[in-house]
């Protein structure tokens, strides 16, 4: 535990000691983890958004008016055992009526009582919006099917180009996982390199490897912590600046419906940097102080290899 | 303390630094290494404190073939064995106290320890007056004293100094020197390697002349005369 302060001493020293070093360090890990932040979010919406319209993607199946009840259960029950259906729902001709009247505020449903037109239908959602069309085509070959009618082409076409969203975004998010990753090893390089003498004087007083790793680990993990936390604000900031903007235009409207809970985007935000920072930051300086110390090691095994040469 | 078997060393470029060396160092002894550079003196001290490993023979010390310590072990031997340099390798942002307090730090000594041991070297060498002074506010041999704190305030059994008057006046060095051998008083083995024909002659000690890689004199009675033809084969 002694060790442990002096070496944290040791660290707020360092930081004293190379202000320019360590302000470029930050400066790389906060804007790196800002664009992996900016991505993350628009990957949450985008998949949030794909979620939504796919489960109002419902496939409705038109029925004879001439099927028996018997005939009706056992389309349902055909329905129900379909690969791809995640519920199935009646929907009576009485049903549809109330539905078509209160959408059709100009029509009087009592005009239409005596001769309802609307037909059943099974009302179907697919599990995944992908293999919709897999369950209409099945759906059409039943013998009670009088017409289908699903997701409208825009949604699909939506659809696609949010899944396209959704791949750019992890593509990017896993490369700047490792952009951080290799920032953070430069940095701790050019750290290392800045004190090598240090290192070296520490070697022949006795200094165990992990004595001398620490203050290295403090740091990336401390500028891993810090880049999420400065990252995190501003993106804070800019949803927050975002969302009034958004209030005074007609997109307010359209916003509450994809159902995103802001709370829980900002708590997911808030893991996804801090975790990452400083699980990149932590194993990052090990890998780099790792290297830097094995040269050592590499030199003796040279060694080691010379001599088996000699024999 | 320190037994040489037959010991050698070829670097990775296949360059030879010491070849065939026979030696006993006893404990609490003084020798001098000498010979000219790049003879092998520099080689025999880093084989001591296994900043490299024999190529060939052994290198027993502390009645342990040191070749055979593992990678974690060398630390705790290092802290047996303090080594000061010509370049002093000293902490510039650090003070005269900080510097020698860094050995004990990594040793885990407490905070009372270090409180008490520092301002005890640096009185008994001599920088007692300046404690809290940087290494650059020291002179030459101010420094090189710090550099002694540090490497005995350990109490190591072994000391090696690798040409430590390289960079200081004629009468500094004697003030060194004279610092070393007291340190040796006190029990320490010490192993000073030098160039400085007048260091050797003046103190008398065990000399062993390293030339082109081989131990090439051991003399008891000390001396040594700078030249090519010096010296007979051990």
């Amino acid at each position: 535990m002694r060790s442990f302060f002096f070496l944290f001493r040791e660290f707020v020293e360092s930081l004293r000691h190379s202000r320019f070093l360590h302000l470029t360090y930050g400066a790389q890990v906060t804007i790196s983890l800002l664009v992996l932040g900016i991505f993350f979010v628009i990957l949450v919406g985008g998949a949030i958004a794909w979620k939504k319209l796919g489960d109002q993607l419902e496939i409705h199946v038109f029925l004879k008016d001439d099927l028996s009840a018997k005939q009706i259960n056992a389309m349902e029950q055909d329905i129900t055992n379909m690969e791809f259906v995640k519920a199935v729902k009646f929907r009576s001709k009485d049903e549809a009526l109330a539905i078509f009247s209160a959408r059709s505020s100009t029509l009087e449903l009592n005009d239409l009582l005596e001769n309802n037109p609307l037909p059943a239908s099974f009302v179907i959602q697919a599990s995944d919006p992908e293999h919709i069309e897999d369950v209409v085509a099945q759906c059409e070959k039943l013998t009670g099917t009088l017409a289908t009618r699903y997701g409208s082409q825009v949604v699909e076409k939506y659809l696609k180009i949010l899944m396209i969203l959704v791949i750019v975004c992890l593509i990017t998010i896993s490369l700047l996982v490792l952009f951080t990753y290799s920032s953070i090893n430069n940095i701790i390089a050019l750290s290392v390199y800045a004190r090598r003498t240090e290192i070296r004087i520490m070697q022949l007083v006795g200094a165990t490897w992990w004595f001398i790793r620490w203050p290295f680990i403090f740091e990336g993990i401390f500028f891993g912590f810090l880049g999420a936390g400065i990252a995190y604000i501003i993106i804070f900031g800019l949803l927050v600046s975002m969302k009034q903007a958004l209030a005074l235009t007609d997109l307010a409207q359209a916003m509450p419906s994809l159902g995103v809970d802001e709370s829980y985007l900002f708590m997911a935000l808030a893991s996804l940097l801090v975790g990452l920072g400083i699980v990149v930051g932590f194993f990052g300086s090990l890998r780099t102080v790792n290297n830097f110390l094995r040269r050592e090691l590499e030199l003796q095994l040279e060694s080691i290899k010379v001599m088996k040469q000699l024999k | 303390m320190i037994k040489f078997v037959n010991a050698g060393l070829t670097y990775p470029n296949m360059a030879v630094g010491l070849t065939g060396v026979d030696l006993h160092i006893e404990k609490q002894e003084f020798a001098f290494i000498v010979g000219p550079t790049g003879g092998g003196k520099s080689s025999l001290l880093k084989l001591i404190y296994r900043d490299t490993v024999a190529t060939e023979g052994k290198v027993i010390v502390f009645n342990k073939d040191i070749s055979s310590l593992r990678m974690r072990e060398i630390p705790y031997y290092r802290r047996r064995v303090g080594v000061i340099f010509q370049d002093f390798l000293l902490l510039p942002q650090k003070t005269a106290f900080d510097n020698v307090a860094y050995a004990l730090h990594i040793r885990g000594a407490t905070q009372r320890q270090i409180s008490t041991l520092v301002p005890e070297v640096l009185d008994w060498i001599g920088l007692s007056r300046k404690l809290k002074s940087y290494p650059t506010e020291m002179s030459g041999g101010e420094q090189q004293r710090l550099c002694i704190a540090r490497a005995i305030v350990n109490k190591p059994d072994i000391l090696l100094a690798d040409e430590p008057t390289g960079n200081l006046d004629p009468d500094t060095s004697l003030e060194i020197m004279e610092l070393i051998t007291r340190i040796n008083e006190r029990g320490t083995t010490v192993l000073v390697a030098t160039h400085d024909a007048s260091i050797v002659n003046r103190f008398r000690r065990r000399t062993l002349v390293v030339r082109n890689g081989e131990l090439y004199a051991d003399r008891r009675e000390g001396g040594y005369h700078e030249g090519p033809g010096e010296g007979t084969h051990a």
